[in-house]
Formats: C-alpha cells, structure tokens, sequence
C-alpha cells in the first residue's frame, strides 16, 4: 500500500471537511442562531464523520473498495436530509456527491461504479426534490440566510474546482497507462523480432548446415558406386545418415524451443516438469494440479518460468531451485526461486530478460515480482488471474483442439 | 599426375561441410584436396605453407567475414581462385557480394561437376597469371 494512496487521501479530507462543518454549525449555534435543526444538522454530520472514521480504517487496511462505498453512501445519505432542511445548499452539496462518484472511478468495478452511479442519481433526485422545499423555518432568518449565501458562494466554485481536479488526474493517470502500454507493446514485439532472428540462425547453422553437408555426400557417393568402389560409397553413406540425423535432433530441439508440444497435450505442469528434468542445478518441485488456460496464458507462464530457470542456472549454478506451480479456481501462482548468489536488482545493467517476463506476464493480465538480494537468491513470482480469461472464446472446458501432427 | 591436379582449400567453420568437401574433391579427377580450415586465420597459414590453387570460402566464417579473407587473399602477389560459397541462396547475401571480383556458389549446388566448370572458368586465368 503507498503512503499517499489517494483514497485514504479523499476518506480524510471528507472526515476533514464533516469535523470543519460540526464546529462551523456549533459556532453558529453559539453564537447567533438558537434552532434546534442546526443541533439536528450536526447530528447529522457527526454520523457521517463516524462512518468516514470506519472507512478511514478500511482504507488504511488497504480495503479500498469498502472504504470508498462507505465515503460514497454516507455523503448520498446526508445530501437530501441536509438540503430538505437548508434547500439554499442545494448546489454545494450536489458536487460533494458528485466528488464522491467521481473519486470511485478507479476504485470501484465497473459493476460496483454502476451500482455508485445509480444510488448518486437517486439520492440526487430526492436532494432536489429537497431543494424545492422551503426547508425549516427557524432558519429562515436574515443571519442565518447571510451565513448561507456565505457558504455556497465559497463551495461552489471550490468543489467544481476540485472534481475537475480529480478528473484531470484521472485523465493524467489513463495517459500514463496507455505510454506504459505502447513501451511494453513494443517492447514485445523487438524480443520476438529478436527471437524470430535468433531461430533463423538456430536453423542456418543447425539443420541447414547438415543437409547441405549431407546433399553434397550425395553425387560423391554416386560417383564411388559408379566406380565400384562401394566400401568407400558405403562409409560415406553410413555420415550423411549421421548427418540426416543430427538435422532430425536439430530441427526436433527446435521445435521444441518454439512450443513444446507437452504444453499444449498435457498443460502447464507437466511441462514444467519436463524443463526441470533438463536442469542440473538440484531442484525443489511443487507442481500442483492447475486448470487449463488459453494458450497464450499459458505460454507466457511457461516461457516466464523457463527464463527464470535459465538465468538460475546461468548465474547460480551451484544453487538449489525451487519450482513451485499452484492454483485453484481463482488464479495460477507461479515461483522460481534458488538460494544462489542473488544481484542487486537497482544495479543490474541488462534487464531486458527480466522486463521482457514482466511483459509477457502483464499482457496476459497477471502480475510478476523479482525480488533478489546479492548473496541471499532470487525469487521470480507471479500471479495470472483466471476470472475472465475462462470466458474466453475457447468455451467449453476450456481446452484447444490440439493441432499436432500424427507422426 | 597428382601435382598437376588443381589443390583446393577448403574454409569453413561448419565441419560437416569441410568434409563433404573433402570426400567430394577426393574422387573429383583433377582436383586434390591440400588442406581445410575452420577459419580466415588458419586458412592464411595454408595458403602461405601449401601449393593451394583454389579457395571455398564460407562467407559467414564464424564471427568474421568470409569476405574480409576474400580481399586478403585477392591482395597477394600471386593470388589463388576464389570462390565464395553459403547455405543461403544468392540472393539472401548481400547485393555487392561479387563486387571484389570473386564469383559465388551455393553450397547445395556444389559438385564433381560445378566445380570442374568452374575451374574452367576461373583458373586458367589465374594460372598464367602466376606463370
């Protein structure tokens, strides 16, 4: 939770602002205008102080939603009782309920905002219905109209001028995600121009250079049969088959590396289980029973946890690996970490790799932690949600067709 | 007969390919194989110890150039035939390949009998330059 987190922010500048309001109402009360409605008003607002008292505690729990229902509801609650009995502060406290609505903008889900917005509009309609009443009659009076015409001319420009404030950072904040965005698109797409670039040359000097090798054997041996030298014909047959072969391994390993077929057959475990085997680090295996996923969930997981294992044991070869898969109806959890020699991650040079996890896990709308320490490990973490993906196109129990070819 | 025979070098970093050279120029009547190398280095100790007629340089030699030991051959005094060869076709190089003079094969298209045309095209002019 951050220090500043706007939402405990607005929950205190409310309990600010209803405290302000109490000893504003009691001054007048002592001062100039005896009427009970006034004790009644701050009755009022003391109960929407105590309830902004609650929220201020759910907010700092980090329960934020609640808070903001709490802040919400108890401002649409006090707007058309405080109106029915003061009618002139109509316009003031109509934007104090719309600075509510418009801080649960990005709180709130969109079904939660809908539910907020209904609940404004009703309260807004019984404020104004309020508005058109002539209110309590011990306040109609000359100080008391004074004081009033005081106040709205001060909120009203002030609360316009904040909600459009709050807008604006709004705005601000929708800018900032949609740059994010774009410098993580396009991060994406270089790694997998890289990729492609890095296959191409995996092939030239893997499979092409055997086949060549092996096409080139050919009109030699033609030749040796054609001059009955068929023991020499014979020993260069038995090497264009090792390099048949060898071009066979290749182009298998590569295919491999490009989706390994057990993901798309068997799911996530199994095969990070198979990558583990390959490992020669010792390692610790969790991996628990998980639902099927889209594929591109999926692969951004594998390829996440497949880096993860690759740079432990490039940069603690001697350590222990710990892999760890679980999940339930909920989300997918993910964790890769070795006790090996750590780094320090405000320091490191070249983390395009661990960007590139960040990314992949991002766009497959899960969240990645990298913590490390230099001489205390690694841990790469990460959390894919599976509310909504499951609804996705694929339907039915959620698994693909499989495409794989039958030999 | 055998020192009549052209002497070829074969440069390449892929060992696959240096012997399928290798077994091809052994049954080619003509030609003699004097040596392979994996790189523009050891292939410049060859050139200067043998009696190398004929250079198969791979243009992609490892991290250098095949080009770059095309042009230190072509700077010697009596320089040998050039040819440079690659898995990619011709026109997956770069456009000015032939731009040092040096005429390019594919490897897939190599053969007894490409290279006997070849020779015929290449080196008498190479060997009365050196006689």
């Amino acid at each position: 939770m951050r220090r500043s987190d706007p939402v405990l922010r607005a929950v205190e500048f409310n309990l600010v602002a209803a405290l302000a309001s109490i000893a504003f109402l009691g001054g007048a009360y002592a001062l100039t205008i005896r009427s009970g409605w006034i004790l009644v008003l701050m009755a009022l607002i003391a109960g929407v102080a105590v309830t902004l008292v609650g929220a201020r505690s759910h907010a700092r729990a980090g329960r934020r939603s609640r808070a903001i229902w709490l802040t919400v509801g108890a401002n649409l609650v006090a707007a058309p009782v405080v109106v029915a009995i003061v009618p002139d502060v109509l316009a003031p406290l109509v934007l104090v309920a719309l600075l509510q609505v418009v801080l649960a903008i990005d709180v709130l889900s969109e079904r939660q905002f809908a539910a907020a917005v209904g609940a404004a509009f009703v309260s807004l309609l019984l404020t104004a219905i309020a508005g058109r009443t002539q209110g309590a009659r011990s306040l109609r009076n000359d100080v008391s109209m004074t004081i009033v015409d005081v106040v709205v001319v001060a909120a009203v420009p002030a609360v316009a001028a904040l909600v459009t404030v709050l807008i604006w950072q709004h705005r601000r904040r929708l800018a900032d995600q949609a740059a994010e965005l774009r410098r993580s698109r396009s991060r994406l797409a270089t790694v997998a121009d890289r990729e492609r670039r890095r296959l191409e040359r995996d092939l030239h000097d893997g499979a092409q250079q055997q086949l060549v090798a092996a096409a080139v054997q050919v009109p030699t041996i033609r030749a040796l049969i054609g001059m009955g030298r068929a023991p020499e014909a014979d020993e260069l047959l038995d090497r264009v088959e090792q390099r048949l072969r060898g071009a066979i391994d290749d182009l298998r390993r590569l295919a491999r590396g490009l989706y390994p077929p057990v993901l798309a057959t068997r799911g996530l475990a199994d095969a990070l289980g198979e990558v583990v085997t390959t490992v020669a680090n010792p390692t610790v295996v969790r991996l628990g029973t998980v639902p099927r996923l889209p594929p591109e969930v999926e692969t951004a997981i594998y390829y996440c946890c497949l880096e993860a294992l690759q740079n432990a044991t490039k940069h603690a070869p001697a350590s222990t690996i710990t892999v760890e898969l679980a999940g339930d109806v909920t989300a997918i959890r993910f964790r890769v970490a070795d006790d090996g020699p750590g780094f320090d991650p405000t320091s490191t040079a070249d983390g395009t790799g661990l960007l590139n996890m960040a990314d992949r896990i991002d766009a497959a709308g899960g969240e990645l932690t990298v913590a490390a320490w230099p001489g205390a490990g690694t841990v790469v973490a990460g959390s894919v949600p599976v509310v909504g993906i499951g609804a996705g196109p694929r339907g039915g129990d959620g698994r693909e067709e499989l495409a794989l070819p039958s030999n | 007969m055998r020192g009549d025979a052209v002497g070829v070098l074969v440069v390449d970093d892929q060992e696959s390919f240096r012997d399928a050279v290798g077994a091809m120029i052994g049954i080619t009547r003509g030609f003699r194989l004097v040596g392979a190398a994996a790189s523009g280095d050891e292939a410049l100790a060859h050139v200067g110890a043998l009696d190398v007629d004929l250079v198969l340089v791979d243009v992609n030699l490892g991290e250098h150039s095949g080009l770059d030991l095309c042009r230190v051959l072509l700077a010697a005094e009596h320089p040998p035939a050039v040819l440079l060869m690659s898995a990619y076709r011709r026109e997956e190089l770069p456009a000015d390949l032939e731009s040092i003079g040096v005429p390019f094969l594919a490897k897939d298209q190599l053969s007894p009998a490409a290279l006997a045309q070849l020779w015929r095209e290449l080196g008498p002019r190479e060997r009365t330059g050196r006689g």
